[in-house]
């Protein structure tokens, strides 16, 4: 099932106030930048205005993790490896949907090892963040 | 930082990911991993609760520029994690300061669980 060009099925999720609120709960970063409006009207990022507050990059690259893991889990696999760079913010009201796209397979011992290309876009197109993925799966199935 | 299942199913419910190997004991039981595991990037929660909320790295206004990771195995439920984190290098780039970070955590036993490094925009 896992082959070069296979795509993963996106995982797609309207981003909101409250989703931000939560995931800095789970995840017990309460850095101002995601939940504090008026800190971010003074808060000076060089040459960048985000314009309110945003996402946790954290959130979109986990987003990507559980598009890669729906898939290999019920194959018996495994997420080994992600990098992502995140490129645009994510805002409240935005939709951020996931994707991947297997580059290479090879064999190893029992297990089918794959590397994957992997991004994030808005509802506009923009990707916000993109890199790669690598792992496994087992090969008698 | 010792990892209970109340962390691990807040996380994953916070990324909308309701996969059974986090909160069916009895499907987890009987799939490849043999009982509950925690989503591969657990690793989020287990650095701010292993980092005191005045930690440097931690100011408020650093921005997030890049992540990657290496997941050595599922982490589990009762998993004591202990984490290691440095500074690998300072850059500067765009006259904005980036840091390198280098966050290693390692299972009772003393080897790694996963392993990552971060990039960050320092706020000014």
């Amino acid at each position: 099932m896992i082959s070069a060009g296979y795509e993963f099925p996106p995982v797609e999720v309207l981003v909101t106030r409250e989703m931000i609120r939560a995931y800095a709960e789970a995840s017990f970063d309460f850095n101002p930048l995601h939940l504090d409006e008026s800190w971010m009207e003074g808060a000076e990022f060089g040459q960048t205005r985000y314009g309110g507050v945003i996402a946790h990059g954290l959130m979109t690259y986990s987003l990507v993790a559980r598009m890669v893991t729906d898939v290999v889990y019920p194959l018996g696999g495994w997420h080994e490896r992600c990098e992502m760079r995140f490129k645009a913010p994510v805002s409240p009201g935005d939709t951020v949907t996931t994707s991947g796209r297997v580059t290479n397979v090879r064999h190893l011992g029992e297990s089918l090892l794959y590397t994957a290309s992997v991004r994030a876009h808005n509802q506009h197109g923009t990707i916000v963040a993109s890199g790669d993925a690598m792992g496994r799966v087992p090969l008698a199935l | 930082v010792a990892l209970t299942l109340e962390i691990i199913q807040d996380y994953a419910r916070a990324i909308g990911d309701l996969n059974p190997l986090y909160f069916d004991e009895e499907y987890a039981r009987s799939s490849p991993f043999g009982g509950l595991i925690a989503p591969p990037t657990i690793h989020v929660p287990l650095l701010f609760l292993a980092t005191d909320a005045t930690d440097w790295m931690r100011t408020p206004g650093t921005v997030n520029a890049g992540q990657s990771w290496y997941y050595r195995r599922p982490e589990r439920p009762g998993d004591v994690v202990t984490l290691r984190a440095r500074a690998l290098d300072k850059v500067y780039r765009s006259e904005r300061l980036f840091i390198v970070h280098d966050n290693v955590f390692l299972d009772a036993g003393g080897q790694a669980l996963c392993a990552g490094r971060g990039w960050t925009v320092r706020p000014r």
